[in-house]
């Protein structure tokens, strides 16, 4: 299908390339691109100061032969973004996340000639909304078990506890060293010093994962680690990896091991003496009202999940069978954002990152069309997060991950994740405001669990 | 028998001023920083051939070297000399 129109005084051409991907051709007029070379070198005039001639002195042609490279690319960078813009408002396109394009960066302005580019965008598909008033939901009732109390305690133990080193390791160390990454035929992916890998506990081997990747027999391939010793692990490409050229290669990755440590848990004694607290019972206490939260937290989820599975469920929409690259690290970092919310600690959410890249493709785009969906909602609902609600949030998860809430702000804010918890916040109060008007079950989770059970047996 | 000096060892470079810009759109005169020890036939024959263009006139200067106060006194920089030169009617460079 191709529209093409020149409502505006560019010439745009939208062509489907794959589902909820668009192609755009733009052209914009010769006279534009004169227009504004003429505007960005007349400004330019006006300030430039060079040596022998006062300021808003110098010849114009003497600014473009000096700057007129810049002058270019200042022009096309405007042009193309006003362009793109009312290209996107024209045809009404849901632009999702940045248009890919290698070719623009190339092209230049030429004076007096019409400028044309492509770029191709993401673009949320279309789709009717279900209905979101009086969604079925059960709610389990959240309470601290003994056994996850003692689980805590025992977590807190690891925490606090020191480091031993090893001559060599068995299942559970941890082993830093450098690791290489690279195909069979050679292109090196990934390198780096301080790798550390975790030798796959007694109740996960021979499971385990080295450099975001998750080998299913680890143990067997690591062997008998000591420090100097390169070991070499052969994988797969997992078939939702960030960076496309990996998926589904043959992986080689050389791992040389330069420390290995053994994590000592400390005593509940010490661990007691260390917060002043008199006995385990009052770290018990203590514990109680952070876990109280994580479980409220978790039963936010559980209710959460059901209302999405309700929308997922009742929605047809067309996405991609493959996610493109941007699409693989958006849905791994809305899981990953989504763990640390949950106040799970780093090792496992990058355990249970590195598994979601192995995971089928179906989990990915069941994902993508949830994003869609809520999307949708939250429009539909009118749902608006604010700096505080962030704030917020980066707040409650730095008092689950024991860290400064401006540490973690800025961890985030380096590693671009700001935008995924503003997502993730916007997603949360899309389903709340759903639940609002769901129709609520309060019910034990000894029964929920059942409940759930035979429903899968139903299914089944 | 005498060796002839590169045209670009004798002109240096165009000087490029508002004063000369003014002397090149009206007068037809360009300003050159050139070698402190060309000669005005010298420079002449090197704007011809560099520029390929026809000279009517040319006046030089020699323009002093500035004292700088440096740490360890006074020092004088290397003078410089400037040619203006004058094209026959109809002649043009295009230096910018």
């Amino acid at each position: 299908m191709s529209i093409t129109s020149s409502v505006t005084q560019n010439k745009v051409d939208v062509s489907d390339v794959g589902p909820s991907r668009k192609k755009l051709r733009i052209e914009i007029p010769a006279s534009a691109v004169a227009d504004s070379l003429g505007t960005s070198l007349e400004a330019l005039t006006a300030d430039a100061e060079l040596p022998g001639f006062r300021r808003g002195h110098v010849p114009k042609r003497l600014i473009e032969k000096k700057f007129g490279a810049g002058i270019r690319k200042q022009a096309k960078e405007q042009l193309v973004a006003q362009a793109f813009q009312a290209a996107c408002d024209e045809k009404k396109l849901r632009v999702v996340g940045a248009p890919v394009d290698s070719t623009l960066e190339k092209l230049e302005l030429v004076d007096g000639k019409p400028f044309i580019f492509e770029v191709e965008v993401e673009v949320a598909p279309e789709f009717e909304l279900p209905n979101l008033e009086g969604i079925k939901v059960r709610k389990p009732l959240a309470e601290v078990t003994d056994d996850l109390l003692a689980a805590e305690v025992k977590k807190l133990c690891v925490q606090e506890g020191s480091l031993e080193e090893r001559q060599s390791a068995e299942p559970g160390d941890y082993v830093t060293g450098h690791a290489k990454l690279a195909g069979t035929d050679g292109k090196i992916y990934f390198e780096s010093d301080g790798i550390v890998v975790q030798v796959p506990p007694a109740d996960k081997a021979p499971k385990g994962m080295i450099v975001g990747l998750v080998v299913d027999d680890l143990s067997k391939q690591l062997g008998t680690l000591a420090a100097g010793k390169q070991v070499t692990i052969k994988t797969k490409g997992p078939e939702n990896h960030e960076t496309e050229a990996m998926r589904g290669k043959d992986l080689v990755i050389e791992y040389t091991p330069a420390r290995i440590d053994r994590i000592i848990p400390a005593d509940i004694k010490e661990v007691c003496a260390r917060f002043g607290l008199a006995d385990e019972d009052a770290i018990k206490n203590a514990l109680r009202s952070r876990l109280y939260q994580r479980v409220q937290i978790e039963q936010a989820m559980v209710m959460r999940q059901q209302v999405t599975k309700h929308l997922l469920d009742h929605t047809t929409m067309e996405v991609p069978e493959r996610l493109t690259a941007s699409q693989s690290q958006r849905y791994l970092e809305r899981r990953r954002s989504e763990m640390m919310y949950r106040g799970m600690d780093p090792v496992a959410i990058e355990e249970a990152v590195a598994a979601a890249r192995a995971a089928s493709a179906a989990d990915a785009v069941r994902d993508l069309k949830l994003f869609f969906l809520l999307d949708r909602a939250a429009e539909k609902l009118g749902v608006r997060v604010t700096e505080s609600e962030v704030n917020g949030r980066i707040a409650a998860m730095a008092q689950e991950r024991n860290e400064r809430p401006e540490k973690l702000r800025q961890a985030l804010i380096n590693s671009n994740q700001i935008s995924t918890l503003f997502t993730q916040i916007r997603e949360h109060k899309t389903v709340d405001a759903i639940l609002a008007k769901a129709e609520v079950t309060e019910m034990k989770i000894e029964d929920y669990r059942k409940a759930l059970e035979e429903e899968s047996k139903a299914k089944k | 028998m005498a060796t002839k000096i590169d045209a670009t060892y004798i002109i240096k470079k165009p000087l490029l001023t508002e004063k000369s810009t003014i002397a090149s759109n009206e007068l037809n005169r360009y300003t050159f920083q050139v070698d402190l020890k060309a000669t005005k036939g010298e420079i002449k024959s090197a704007v011809e051939s560099l520029y390929k263009v026809q000279v009517e006139k040319i006046n030089t200067q020699v323009r002093k070297g500035r004292d700088r106060r440096y740490r360890y006194g006074l020092l004088r920089a290397t003078p410089t000399k400037v040619a203006h030169v004058r094209l026959k009617e109809g002649q043009k460079i295009e230096l910018v």
